[in-house]
């Protein structure tokens, strides 16, 4: 017995060495995938079927309710003192996504200093969870070297995330993942309805109502790892009683058409769908997402 | 009888052990590729802040359901490994309406394209079957990423 025991914990001891080496030094990979190591993991796509849902980013969200006319409001965002009371992983990653869209807002509205603390809170939530590398001082000398280019500071935040997102699946925590790309998502809509209560403006309730489809996928995708972190269950449940409200909403539907311009190379695709959101539906909109995010936040 | 458990129970954990070796492996070397390989194309666009990757092998398909809003326009860009051959994807509506599709327009790895009404489109994506007699057949990452800029 004691001689099959020898090979077994000399695997492990193995297996431990390299799986620590993969993971420090990612940039070092090769590019090439040994056939060896595809075989094992075409099982695993197989049963995972291979389909993505993805939820547009904080900034993309962002943007449109600047160009749907909102005006800056610090006071709905996520007080940075907040930081400190997230222990729990999950309560770490759903807030990392809340900054990360309260940084979006900030950002995008070229508010500076507002900028450099929300990045601090998304850097030290970051670090809290063991991810490197990003929101850090890197990060922030960038950010602060691109404060009066826009676009360029947009791409910086994008790239954190997006490494971020990479880190965590490389490191086998997709479940992590969603949960701070749920968080983002659940404080656009809250700070989306908190300025459509204000101001009225069509153009943000507009963008509300179009939420339903990204609620849809935000919920197939939290599903897909609802056994990865006892915190995923609950939101659920209150991400499904939220999709009762948006499946109230009526749908007029019309089919597609694309014209392409060839010397853009863009092209436009008309009609699809029109979500008729009611004020009343708007109301319980904002009452179901103030509750759950400030679930999040307390 | 008892050594024999003992021996089953010590192969299937290996098989275990080996699998989320090869594919925590698998998984930081696909990271890498869309980071050097593809990330660089998505430019002049904002990429969305997440990373839609998978390891498929010579006719398997991966998907991408997202909700794509007026007022901006996007770049869907497919990124395969070169032994995959021409890796093909096509935009269908929630109807099932072919909207693009990659063959038709001299295999681009890339679609751009702004929606007068926001939509939900999925990005199917194939690799194409092996004409290769051999029995390990080629696989490597696909990835699909999306960008955005204002409109």
């Amino acid at each position: 017995m004691k001689i099959k025991k020898i090979p077994f914990f000399g695997f492990i001891a193995i297996s431990s060495v390299f799986v620590a080496c993969s993971s420090s030094s990612n940039d070092s990979a090769s590019e090439d995938v040994t056939d060896s190591a595809v075989a094992e993991a075409k099982v695993r796509d197989v049963n995972a079927q291979n389909v993505f849902y993805s939820i547009p980013s904080p900034i993309e969200t962002t943007s449109l309710l600047k160009a749907a006319g909102a005006k800056y409001d610090s006071k709905i965002l996520n007080p940075i003192e907040n930081v400190s009371n997230y222990s729990t992983v999950a309560s770490k990653a759903l807030n990392l996504g809340v900054y990360g869209s309260d940084l979006s807002f900030t950002s995008i509205y070229d508010q500076t200093q507002e900028s450099m603390l929300y990045l601090r809170c998304a850097n030290k939530l970051a670090s809290g969870l063991g991810i490197s590398g990003v929101f850090d001082e890197t990060t922030s000398s960038r950010i602060e070297a691109n404060m009066q280019t826009r676009d360029s500071l947009l791409a910086i935040i994008s790239d954190s995330y997006l490494n971020a997102d990479a880190y965590l699946k490389e490191n086998g925590q997709p479940g992590v993942s969603s949960l701070i790309v749920a968080g983002g998502w659940i404080e656009g809509l809250y700070i989306a309805t908190q300025i459509a209560k204000k101001t009225k403006n069509t153009g943000i309730i507009a963008r509300i109502g179009e939420q339903k489809s990204s609620l849809e996928n935000l919920i197939s995708l939290l599903e897909a790892y609802k056994t990865y972190n006892e915190s995923i269950p609950t939101l659920l449940m209150q991400l499904n009683d939220l999709k009762k409200v948006f499946d109230a909403i009526p749908v007029t539907a019309s089919e597609t058409t694309a014209s392409t311009n060839k010397e853009k190379g863009l092209t436009v695709i008309g009609n699809g769908n029109t979500f008729n959101l009611t004020p009343e539906q708007l109301k319980q909109i904002s009452d179901k997402s103030s509750e759950i995010r400030n679930k999040i936040i307390k | 009888m008892s050594l024999m458990k003992h021996i089953y129970s010590l192969k299937a954990f290996l098989a275990i052990c080996s699998i989320a070796l090869a594919t925590a492996t698998v998984s930081a070397q696909c990271a890498t590729f869309v980071k050097k390989k593809c990330m660089p194309k998505i430019s002049p666009f904002t990429q969305n802040g997440q990373m839609n990757t998978s390891t498929l092998s010579s006719g398997q398909k991966t998907s991408l359901n997202l909700t794509f809003y007026a007022g901006q326009d996007y770049r869907i860009l497919v990124c395969a490994q070169e032994q995959l051959g021409d890796v093909t994807f096509k935009i269908l509506d929630m109807q099932g309406k072919v909207v693009f599709d990659s063959p038709e327009n001299d295999y681009p790895d890339f679609w751009d394209f702004k929606v007068k009404n926001t939509q939900q489109f999925i990005v199917e994506v194939q690799v194409p079957e092996t004409e290769s007699t051999s029995s390990v057949l080629p696989s490597g990452c696909v990835s699909i990423v999306v960008g955005f800029k204002k409109g």
